[in-house]
């Protein structure tokens, strides 16, 4: 036995290594470089309306729990087209009014490069109608909704976004912003704070245009530097961060003409992440993981320029032998914490108690779902991949309770 | 939710150099242990290409590794164990059978028959030798990838042969090399 599997051995470093075939690394690189958009995107989305993506374990009814097919890295040969409507991006601007990016393939395996078709929703996608729109001609993995708001609609694909205010005509612009010069003392309405050339801007997300800040907040010059806006009143929230886990704040209720540091509480640093409220309130969340990936602490800011407050973290996630799996924490519109991890659960009594999150029944499966998007205290999720919907059939998840209960909205559309 | 770790872009140009190198040096073997692993030579490519682009992504924490290559090989056997456990439990609901070998061209009828042999043993046994008897990696190395004491693997290293050998009609008995 061991003279095969050492001939087999060999074999493999004779024949397989040499047959393996390698993409491009430019490829690889603007795989990665997607992926970190598609975070950012996820970051910048739940500035405004809270939580992440998420998907999760399914099952069949009455079996064990296995995992869905996840998105496959590979390029397809060709695509599958087929009638089952693939959630890949889906963003609401208010309960009522969304946006989806659908694709349509067939087969559990998804393999899919199918061309991208964003749907529209006027009733809490209840119903769905095909919005024209120039992304659509790239494959439906590259297309995603950007940004949604009472105003209109950006979709971005590649390095390109598209907006419409009237979702009939479209303007096409590069992601990276194009400088219009000088400064501004404040950041104007509908316009974003972001940080462009390690300076904090006010870019108007619409036309493309930044202008620097006049008055830059005092932090230290690191590699890392953001901003956010923050609660109600659309504050901002500035943050810089570098290698040996120092992280610092600031902020401004006057968007951007003024300044205040806010003192951080001690942190391991490497991976501390922040989470915002969505509750009326700029209520801030300090999430604090070491450089494995090991959640250690969180703490709880009620309102800027006021003390942190500690929030116990269940034994279960400090325990966990695999700490890089329990490092995901949302924020639920109720104000307690789900821990997005492969058995997920939610806090109760604001964390000092867990329980696990229910499982949702869909299509004859059993399903552990987390919320893809929240707004005005509703979660809505996509169907969890894996699960087949009826063909032609475009279906998401509601929650009005903060996930312990969740209704299916099913739609069919035409071209 | 704001991620520091998806930040670094600097970082990430920085990294990128130290990567391609890795990519244009370690690829190849990196794809050949997989295939041990997986018997499934795009299998194989995508779970390794994956890890790059994951380390591509997160340029800071790749940056400080001390051991890159291992960080590489373990995210790629996380990848491809995934997806193995997601596509076995697809074809149980969809009562299908599992695909056919990819059979790389090259390999002899005793080669495919052994690989074909080792798919039939329990995933963790499976793994055990794949990992250690076809891409060389040391037992202690292989309990702190798949997570177990090293007595784990161990065992699992004779169990894994045993019923290998009687599924090839060999001789069982077998030492298991230290680490």
């Amino acid at each position: 036995m061991p003279d095969r599997l050492e001939a087999v051995r060999d074999a493999v470093q004779d024949i397989v290594e040499p047959a393996a075939e390698r993409a491009p690394f430019d490829e690889l690189v603007e795989r990665a470089a997607r992926r970190r958009h598609r975070r950012w995107q996820v970051a910048a989305a739940a500035v405004l309306v809270l939580v992440g993506a998420g998907l999760l374990l399914s099952k069949p009814v009455g079996d064990q729990v296995a995992t869905p097919p996840a998105t496959s890295t590979r390029t397809p040969s060709a695509p599958l087209h087929g009638n089952e409507q693939l959630i890949q991006s889906m963003q609401f601007a208010d309960p009522e009014h969304g946006y989806a990016v659908v694709i349509a393939c067939r087969g559990p395996g998804y393999r899919c490069a199918a061309r991208a078709t964003t749907l529209r929703t006027t009733d809490g996608g209840r119903t769905w109608s095909v919005l024209r729109n120039p992304a659509d001609t790239e494959p439906g993995e590259v297309v995603r909704v950007w940004e949604a708001t009472e105003h209109g609609v950006v979709l971005c694909a590649g390095d390109l976004y598209y907006y419409s205010t009237d979702l009939v005509t479209w303007h096409e612009r590069p992601i990276n912003p194009q400088d219009e010069g000088g400064t501004v003392e404040t950041v104007p309405a509908d316009w974003r704070a972001d940080v462009i050339h390690g300076a904090y801007v006010a870019l108007d997300p619409i036309t493309n245009r930044f202008r620097q800040l006049a008055h830059q907040p005092d932090l230290p010059r690191t590699q890392d530097h953001w901003t956010i806006n923050a609660g109600p009143d659309q504050r901002l929230i500035a943050v810089a961060s570098n290698d040996s886990g120092g992280l610092w704040l600031a902020y401004s209720e006057d968007r951007g003409r003024t300044w205040h540091g806010q003192p951080v509480p001690a942190h391991h640093g490497g991976d501390a992440r922040m989470v915002l409220a969505d509750d009326g309130t700029d209520r801030v969340y300090l999430v604090d993981g070491d450089p494995n990936g090991r959640l250690n602490a969180i703490s709880r800011l009620d309102h800027l320029g006021g003390a942190w407050v500690s929030i116990p973290v269940p034994t279960r996630v400090t325990a966990d032998p695999n700490p890089g799996t329990m490092k995901v924490v949302r924020l639920l519109p109720d104000g307690e914490l789900l821990y997005d991890v492969d058995d997920p659960f939610r806090t109760e009594d604001g964390g000092t108690r867990v329980v696990p999150v229910p499982l949702v029944r869909i299509y004859g499966f059993q399903a552990k779902v987390s919320a893809l998007q929240s707004i005005d205290g509703i979660l809505f999720s996509n169907v969890p991949p894996g699960i087949d919907a009826p063909d032609g059939v475009v279906s998401i998840l509601v929650s009005t309770d903060s996930g312990r209960t969740w209704s299916l909205r099913e739609s069919r559309f035409s071209r | 939710m704001t991620d520091l770790t998806a930040r670094g872009s600097l970082e990430g140009v920085r990294t990128r150099p130290a990567v391609q190198e890795l990519y244009d040096g370690c690829y190849r073997r990196l794809v050949g242990q997989l295939y041990a692993l997986t018997a499934d030579l795009a299998e194989a490519q995508d779970a390794v290409q994956e890890a790059f682009v994951r380390a591509l992504a997160a340029p800071r924490r790749f940056a400080r590794l001390d051991n890159p290559e291992a960080w590489l090989r373990v995210v790629a056997v996380n990848v491809a164990r995934r997806r193995m456990r997601r596509r076995a439990h697809l074809d149980r609901l969809l009562r299908r059978d599992p695909p056919p070998l990819q059979v790389v061209p090259g390999l002899s009828p005793d080669h495919v028959a052994v690989v074909t042999a080792l798919r039939t043993l329990p995933y963790a046994q499976a793994e055990a030798i794949a990992l250690h008897h076809l891409a060389d990696i040391p037992v202690r190395e292989i309990a702190e990838l798949t997570g177990v004491a090293e007595g784990t693997v161990k065992a699992r290293l004779s169990r894994g042969r045993a019923r290998l050998a009687e599924l090839l009609a060999d001789d069982p008995e077998l030492e298991v090399p230290d680490a």
